[in-house]
């Protein structure tokens, strides 16, 4: 009976929900700061987040570096790779209509996630769960494996802070205020081309913190990148481009629908986001949060 | 002191200025007068890097600017206040006032900014967008003063504003200059600029047609107007 409820079972998929909710959050956020800057769609995103569980699997490998080490060097080496793609490709499309940066950007997953296969051939690889986030919490109504509440709140903590950043610091503003207006920006002295590199990198470095922390959860597998990313395009078009806090509240929401249709409807729960993205594109093709249709 | 030599812009295919040359000196009000479509914009532009292609000399400091990009040339201490105003909406008051970087010292305090422009402190969480024409105006101009320029350049400030919020401007410009900052003031209103700048300049076409000082402007006034079309 697929519509027998029970509360509990209901409640702990969506707390499992709420993880991948938290990937999709900080994919969708660094699309969305990506987008809002550059006006570039990367869809090479999923591959810096599989890059970052992949760098993170190789310094566990050749040099013993573990888990909370890689979760702060992996996104260092994610994101000089992507000044280096910035500087080498995506700059060069700015002038151009959004497509050519989409294009660009999936010739560019495609190409990675070839070599990494070619490299690390097809099957996932195993990463361990740190020693400290082993074992489990008992919340009365589930026993919530440690890692996973870590996910959960650290992935949440990294997304405030980013939305911060961004909507309070002056940092922010310098960001808010060349997305509006650039060459406005550059023209009170504020190197635009530089902010532009460096907004890129973090991005994508977002996204590489993303793959660490989904390490141990999903294996480290190289299409790990591409099956989420479909579902994070999902996500910002449901939560419309150009909404920070709309990518995240959009992208933590979508988990716990996707948790709740676990538990409702199971054959549905790989279908539903798609379903609540033809329902909103229908009632309101900017998205929930979107400012512009 | 700021040369513009033999200045030609394009936009795209069409030629828009046609050698311009003009001279701004250190300490004076300049104002570039021209009907719309003349190239007073394209010449604000053009100083401040903003033009795709260029040719000629705009000289500052020891530097062809045309050969620098425009955050190199705000840094040598170039300002603008453009002619949209360019608020940026997704900033607030405060936010918009305190977006460009302070490049030298010797710019006003916010306590200065706010003590001749009150408006903006009272407005300062406001949405920047959400202000008046006229409290728009006095953001942009204010937001510059902040930074340290010396040269101000200013498009067409009185555009589109009431009479009192045009003599509130002209008050405000007047106080800017007492203060001893190189002010290049682009308009279309002949009277506007009559007792605030030292030399006028007349733009036509592209190239500027005549260059008048403060007497002979006064005396000929109405032949400028009438060129104007106001």
């Amino acid at each position: 009976m697929p519509f027998d409820l029970n509360v509990n079972l209901l409640i702990s998929q969506m707390v499992l929900g709420l993880v991948n909710g938290v990937f999709y959050a900080i994919l969708s956020l660094g699309l969305a700061i990506i987008f809002g800057l550059l006006g570039v769609i990367n869809f090479a995103h999923g591959v810096f987040f599989m890059l970052g569980a992949f760098i993170a699997y190789m310094l566990l490998e050749t040099m013993g570096i573990g888990y909370w080490g890689g979760l702060v060097i992996a996104p260092l080496i994610v994101g000089l790779i992507g000044i280096a793609v910035e500087i080498l490709l995506i700059r060069h499309l700015y002038k151009l209509d959004h497509l050519y940066g989409l294009l660009l950007t999936l010739g560019l997953a495609l190409a990675i996630e070839g070599l990494i296969r070619i490299v690390f051939g097809q099957q996932g690889l195993p990463y361990a769960i740190p020693p400290s986030l082993r074992g489990a919490v008992n919340l009365g109504f589930m026993v919530l494996p440690l890692y996973r509440a870590w996910v959960v709140v650290a992935g949440i903590l990294l997304c405030v802070l980013t939305w911060i950043v961004i909507e309070w610091t002056p940092l922010g503003a310098k960001l808010r205020a060349a997305t509006d207006n650039p060459a406005m920006v550059q023209a009170f002295g504020i190197n635009v081309p530089v902010m532009l590199t460096l907004t890129y990198a973090a991005g994508v470095a977002l996204a590489a913190v993303g793959g660490v922390m989904a390490a141990p959860i999903m294996s480290v597998d190289p299409a790990m990148g591409t099956n989420v990313v479909i579902v994070v395009f999902a996500v910002v078009v449901i939560g419309g481009m150009g909404s920070i806090l709309g990518s995240i509240l959009t992208g933590l929401g979508l988990g716990l629908l996707e948790g709740m249709t676990k538990a409702i409807f199971p054959e549905a729960s790989s279908t539903v986001i798609f379903v609540a993205m033809v329902a909103v594109l229908i009632m309101r093709p900017r998205g929930l949060f979107g400012k512009t249709a | 002191m700021l040369e513009i030599r033999n200045l030609h812009a394009w936009y795209g295919e069409s030629h828009v200025l046609h050698g311009v040359t003009m001279d701004v000196p250190e300490g004076r009000v300049v104002s570039l007068l021209g009907r719309n479509g003349a190239g007073k914009t394209t010449t604000m532009r053009a100083i401040m890097g903003l033009m795709g292609r260029t040719e000629g000399e705009i000289n500052f400091g020891g530097a062809n600017l045309l050969t620098l990009r425009p955050h190199r040339i705000a840094r040598k201490g170039i300002a603008l206040c453009p002619e949209d105003r360019a608020i940026f909406p997704s900033l607030s008051v405060k936010e918009n006032l305190l977006l460009p970087p302070v490049i030298a010292k010797g710019g006003m305090s916010v306590e200065q900014i706010y003590q001749l422009f009150p408006n903006i402190r009272e407005r300062g969480s406001s949405r920047g967008t959400q202000l008046s024409g006229g409290e728009q105006q006095m953001l942009a101009i204010a937001r510059i003063l902040r930074t340290g320029a010396r040269v101000l350049l200013f498009d067409e400030p009185t555009e589109g504003l009431a009479p009192v919020i045009v003599q509130q401007i002209a008050r405000t410009i007047a106080d800017i200059k007492s203060r001893g900052y190189t002010i290049l003031l682009v308009e279309q209103n002949a009277h506007f600029v009559e007792g605030l700048a030292d030399i006028h300049y007349l733009i036509e076409n592209g190239a500027i047609v005549d260059r008048l000082e403060p007497v002979e402007f006064a005396r000929q006034i109405g032949r400028v107007a009438q060129l104007l079309g106001v």
